[in-house]
């Protein structure tokens, strides 16, 4: 990975509430197999933030945002998964994957001790985060980092609904900004 | 309000073309046979974002996106969720204008006129 790469990398996962200093491996660029992780392990991520928000959030608007997340990256995954699968690739753990796992694992604290309105609003703002930050690291460091063609489609396939995600987040939390 | 009836599931393997096949007008025909027009959604968007259809036109949005997606005016017509690689379609019976919109993704939008 170049340095332009590496900073870019380490600005996304700092919003997202990820360590900024990326680790040794993040000096190389990712293989195609640790790619597919990174990929699987961004959509669980978010799959896993939304059934902690369905449990704790009474507002009809964030639990019907938080079961699309399970839906759309579910059905991300399971394609991912099934081209992994068909290309006889195994995915691979690596230095991303775990500084996303770090970021989400931070986020989720910070959700933990709130309550009523306060969770919906920081839900919805760590959402923007996270799907600013998946849209940055398929832009500046996924997509152009993968070989394998197939895998890129998926990638670049992937991005409008990351970017229409990251819209209907901003709506919402904006309406809850504002009081709604 | 949901419109079930209107509508019906498809599998993807039927449809071979994509856009409008009216043999009859290509004929000469006065009265033309009803078309079949196909609305993909694909990139969390309708292709194409507007298109016009007459009445009796059965109307077809096929999901070739990653995720499930549906057709819907609010307080009128609605295909319910289409998964991905299904399709649904739409006979309109009357002229008119539709701004409709997928409930699960709100920034994606399109209009249907019928004419």
């Amino acid at each position: 990975m170049s340095y332009r790469r590496s900073a870019l990398l380490a600005l996304a996962l700092a919003a997202f509430g990820a360590p900024t200093v990326l680790p040794a491996q993040a000096s190389q660029d990712l293989t195609d197999p640790e790619v597919a992780h990174v990929a699987v392990t961004a959509n669980t991520i978010d799959i896993d933030a939304a059934k902690y928000a369905q449990s704790r959030t009474s507002n009809a608007e964030v639990k019907k945002f938080a079961a699309l997340m399970i839906t759309d990256h579910g059905a991300v995954n399971a394609q991912a998964v099934a081209l992994a699968g068909k290309l006889g690739v195994t995915p691979k753990d690596n230095a991303v994957s775990q500084s996303l796992l770090a970021g989400a694992a931070k986020a989720h604290e910070a959700l933990v001790p709130l309550k009523a309105a306060a969770i919906d609003k920081a839900y919805m703002e760590r959402e923007v985060a996270y799907h600013q930050a998946v849209l940055d690291a398929l832009d500046q460091l996924l997509i152009p980092t993968t070989e394998n063609a197939e895998l890129k489609k998926l990638l670049v396939a992937v991005r409008p609904a990351f970017a229409a995600h990251l819209e209907h987040a901003r709506m919402l939390s904006g309406s809850l900004n504002k009081g709604m | 309000m949901r419109v079930p009836r209107l509508f019906a599931l498809e599998t993807v393997a039927p449809i071979i073309a994509v856009g409008a096949i009216d043999l009859a007008a290509a004929a000469g025909w006065s009265s033309p046979r009803p078309a079949r027009q196909v609305i993909e959604l694909t990139g969390i968007a309708f292709q194409p974002p507007s298109l016009t259809v007459s009445v009796g036109d059965t109307v077809v949005w096929l999901n070739r996106d990653l995720v499930p997606h549906t057709a819907t005016v609010k307080g009128g017509w609605d295909t319910g969720s289409i998964a991905v690689g299904d399709s649904a379609r739409f006979v309109p019976k009357k002229a008119g204008q539709w701004q409709y919109a997928c409930t699960y993704h709100p920034t994606m939008k399109a209009l249907l006129v019928v004419q």
